[in-house]
């Protein structure tokens, strides 16, 4: 094994056992001897982020682990980010944005799925919790296309979610999106019925199958 | 069914007790008209008489009335004073700050214990606090409506619920692998607050029932090991505390999955279980059925909520087939709260589905329901 590949190893290893400390250091290893920093990214960090998702889904790990991670992976994406080439193709990114419907503040499920997102390498905007229907449509009409991810625990406010899925039609912005929705009251039938593309159970779901998500809406 | 056609129906099974005497026969192992079942507080139903949840939280005429009016149409309680703390009582007293939407469930927006340097400067004193001043002056002005003749309940949330309305839970959830020790602190200092509110509560009002509620420490949120570790020895501190202070053990809800701790939960003592749609009835009388009574578990949103009247009905058919020939007892329950805007027909078939099938029931036995209807 190449002293590259070992430390590509290293990062994804410090992702997935929580040494978020660590990572840092291998991180500016891997920088300093000159690799390339996206592929650092690609092949370590994200390697290691998308084990925990799986370790998730099977149980083994759960909210507390999760976090942890994502904080290994934020720390060493600070020192590989800077370092990335203007010219490396990364391929055109998909726009995500996402957000906690208004009226709800529980946002460690969007949170987990924005992680997840970012390690998928979708470009993700975040629009954090308590968000008007308004403030999703706004930000996709910046946007211009991509996925718009909703999320509540409550189903007092589970009716937003169709407000912004009506309020994208009336302006015309419906077809350039796909919407998936997902938090504990949900389900697969609720999202059929208010007409979201989309319904994922976990935060490891909803990343793997937004990609497919998005090559639809790259192809239609 | 349609909607004419249940009401019709309905009339054909009436209650013949009054809860308190099927409440009461049932647990003495003697047949009684239906399943005892349980459906919604007030603050569920509220859109079902005009009210937002602001009115209801503000107007104490507005309580009686919703109360009253549920007890007539939804075989309700009527009106009790509670002086239950809920999920976030604790930490809006110690300072978390909440918000009260007009028509929307509260929520913290600011949760007060930032530095675990603060959590020794922290008092929750009920002698003192406005906050909890504020829920004993309501219950005592319940009371005082009732001309004394009204039952006072209390209760709080579990050690990890309490805690999470004190810290931000993304915090504590790394808190759990990166500072255990204040974890343990915050845990104990959260159980604590709750048995002084307890204790707090007997003294005003004598010996009250306590209900205990604890979506954090599901398994939605931290697995085995971690129940294990942090969540079940507070839990055991609370339930000791709360037997010394009342004499009786307490019954719990956990919000989502929990079959990972059942066994724990049968360790810790607990009288009575309430458990989440997630999770299986028959499973949860096989592994708790023989020491404590369990209810559930009709699914609140995708069934009672928006569901249709068959949906329902099938749903209840389901729980009573599963659950209620559970040694120790049974009641029909929702999952979880009801949901906001339920509408009202699919309550009806609710309480249809409980009285027609769920008629003739006994602790330890199949309903005579289930057999006469060929069900079983």
């Amino acid at each position: 094994m190449s002293r590259k590949e070992e430390l590509l190893a290293e990062l994804d290893r410090c992702v997935l056992e929580m040494e978020d400390d660590t990572v840092t250091g291998v991180a500016q290893e891997y920088v300093d001897a000159g690799y390339d920093a996206y592929e650092g990214i690609t092949e370590g960090l994200s390697k290691g982020m998308e084990k925990a998702g799986q370790l998730y889904e099977e149980e083994e790990y759960f909210v507390p682990e999760l976090l942890i991670c994502s904080d290994a992976m934020y720390n060493g994406l600070d020192v590989l980010k800077p370092h990335l080439k203007a010219s490396t193709d990364q391929g055109s990114k998909c726009p995500v944005i996402i957000g906690v419907v208004e009226g709800d503040t529980h946002d460690i499920g969007k949170n987990l799925v924005k992680i997840m997102m970012d390690t998928a390498g979708f470009e993700v905007y975040d629009l954090g919790r308590d968000v008007a229907v308004e403030a999703f449509v706004e930000k996709a009409k910046e946007v211009g296309h991509g996925i718009i991810c909703m999320s509540t625990l409550m189903t007092t406010t589970m009716g937003n979610m169709s407000r912004v899925i009506e309020s994208l039609k009336e302006q015309g912005l419906r077809d350039r999106f796909g919407v998936m929705v997902g938090g504990g009251p949900l389900s697969k039938s609720f999202a059929d019925k208010i007409g979201a593309d989309l319904y994922t159970a976990n935060a490891a779901e909803a990343a793997k199958e937004s990609k497919n998500l998005a090559d639809k809406i790259a192809n239609s | 069914m349609d909607y004419e056609t249940l009401k019709r129906e309905a009339e054909k099974y009436p209650d013949t007790m009054t809860n308190a005497e099927r409440m009461k026969a049932y647990a003495m192992g003697q047949e009684v008209d239906r399943i005892p079942f349980t459906l919604a507080a007030g603050d569920s139903l509220v859109h079902l008489y005009g009210y937002t949840l602001g009115q209801l939280r503000r107007s104490l005429d507005v309580q009686f009335d919703v109360a009253e009016r549920t007890k007539a149409e939804f075989c309700g309680g009527g009106m009790i004073a509670s002086t239950n703390l809920s999920l976030r009582g604790v930490g809006e007293a110690l300072g978390s700050v909440c918000v009260y939407p007009e028509d929307g469930l509260d929520y913290i927006t600011d949760h007060v214990l930032k530095d675990y340097d603060m959590l020794d400067e922290l008092v929750f004193d009920p002698e003192t606090n406005p906050f909890l001043q504020g829920k004993i002056a309501h219950a005592r002005a319940v009371r005082e409506r009732m001309g004394g003749k009204c039952m006072v309940m209390t209760g709080g949330a579990g050690p990890m619920t309490t805690a999470i309305a004190i810290r931000k839970p993304e915090l504590l959830m790394r808190d759990m692998i990166r500072d255990k020790k204040n974890v343990h602190r915050l845990l104990d200092f959260s159980v604590q607050c709750t048995l002084r509110w307890i204790e707090y509560n007997c003294k005003e009002f004598g010996v009250v029932p306590v209900g205990l509620t604890d979506p954090a420490t599901s398994g939605n949120l931290i697995g085995e090991r971690m129940f294990q570790e942090f969540s079940k020895p507070h839990m055991q501190d609370l339930l000791d505390g709360i037997r010394k202070i009342t004499g009786v053990n307490p019954g719990i809800h956990i919000c989502g999955k929990t079959k990972h701790i059942w066994k724990d939960l049968k360790d810790l003592g607990f009288a009575f279980f309430s458990v989440d749609n997630c999770e299986d009835l028959a499973e949860v009388k096989a592994a708790l059925g023989d020491t404590m009574r369990i209810s559930g578990n009709v699914p609140p949103t995708t069934v009672l909520r928006n569901g249709t009247i068959d949906d329902v009905i099938e749903s209840v058919k389901e729980c009573l087939i599963k659950g209620s020939d559970s040694p120790c007892g049974y009641s029909l329950a929702v999952g979880c709260q009801v949901p906001l805007g339920t509408p009202r027909e699919n309550l009806e078939a609710y309480i249809y589905a409980a009285r027609r099938y769920g008629r003739g029931a006994q602790k330890g036995k199949l309903c005579r329901g289930l057999y006469e209807e060929g069900l079983v």
